[in-house]
């Protein structure tokens, strides 16, 4: 992943917004998505993602769904009724997160005199 | 550029020779390695089957399939064990504290039909050894599901035999333990107390088991 340790604690949240937006996403898709969303910016190596999807499906918070498609069985995951709700205040979270950087980043010239 | 049935089977074969045995980690690497072979012969047919191979596996690391099932034996264990040790302190809260204590007073009662308590602690935790071992037999009847091994099943029956542990060191230390501390009542009753904790481990384990089987059936759609 391109630039690691920024975006290493987001990975989760970056998973959940996606399936928030797609409804149910494989572990291939959703690294393929993630270089399609960022232009190739983001790399979501195999080595991060299928442990993120695996703690996210051991903590409730994704659902797995098992089809046959092209010869072959996919997993599917998918949010669960909690994993919905977790989604909205991890994306207040990350919201807050870059607002916050980004004060400290770029901070607004003080015209108080 | 999509994959033959046979060059699929090849990769499904070269997935489990790898090591790897669960069925949940065999479909979701099968189907990504796939994927991203597809991916790779579109954009360059010229190269070979081995070659996309090669190119498709290496993107999983050095320590390629086993790393990621390393990691998810690590999220299951912990998962289950946070999991199982919340359905104990149930027992431990309002209303089911009663129940618990009860059981621990109907434990000890039984204590006075024995002369010896040596003798009743034997046989209390021959009892949770008993319960223990059928516990392991069941892992070696149920770890397959329709001829399949999965990893959660599998650290969910693991987890399960945290008592057999203890039902040795009470069987076979009880003794010097008495020689040391005397005959007294609170002696018993904290013997009682663990066999009780060790009997809601063998109650809340096999509860969280089957939920493990319900829900892969249902994932995996299978009877």
């Amino acid at each position: 992943m391109k630039n690691s340790q920024l975006y290493k604690g987001s990975l989760n949240t970056i998973i959940m917004k996606l399936l928030e937006e797609n409804g149910k996403m494989y572990g291939y898709e959703i690294t393929q998505k993630v270089k399609a969303i960022t232009q190739g910016e983001l790399n979501i190596t195999e080595g991060a993602l299928y442990p993120a999807l695996h703690k996210l499906e051991a903590e409730g918070i994704l659902d797995v769904e098992i089809e046959k498609v092209d010869n072959r069985m996919r997993k599917y995951y998918k949010l669960t009724e909690a994993g919905t709700k977790e989604t909205v205040n991890r994306l207040a979270e990350l919201e807050d997160f870059i607002r916050n950087m980004q004060s400290l980043v770029n901070p607004r010239p003080n015209l108080e005199f | 550029m999509k994959l033959t049935n046979q060059q699929i089977q090849y990769i499904s074969d070269y997935i489990a020779s790898q090591d790897i045995k669960w069925y949940e980690l065999q479909v979701e690497l099968t189907d990504h390695m796939i994927s991203s072979m597809e991916e790779f012969w579109t954009n360059d047919p010229e190269l070979t089957f081995h070659q996309v191979k090669q190119y498709a596996e290496d993107k999983f690391g050095r320590n390629g399939f086993k790393a990621i099932e390393k990691e998810r034996t690590k999220i299951l264990r912990k998962e289950h064990r946070n999991c199982h040790v919340k359905l104990i302190k149930e027992y431990f809260k309002l209303p089911k504290i009663l129940l618990s204590v009860l059981a621990v007073f109907m434990v000890y009662k039984s204590s006075f039909y024995f002369d010896d308590s040596v003798v009743f602690i034997r046989v209390l935790f021959g009892i949770l050894l008993g319960f223990s071992v059928f516990s392991i037999i069941n892992w070696y009847r149920f770890r397959k599901i329709n001829g399949k091994r999965f990893l959660s099943l599998e650290t969910a029956y693991i987890m399960n035999n945290s008592t057999l542990s203890i039902s040795f060191y009470s069987i076979f230390l009880i003794k010097s333990w008495k020689d040391s501390v005397g005959d007294s009542y609170e002696f018993i009753i904290f013997f009682c107390s663990l066999w009780v904790l060790g009997i809601l481990v063998q109650i809340t384990g096999r509860h969280l088991t089957n939920k493990v089987v319900t829900d892969i059936k249902r994932q995996y759609q299978l009877s």
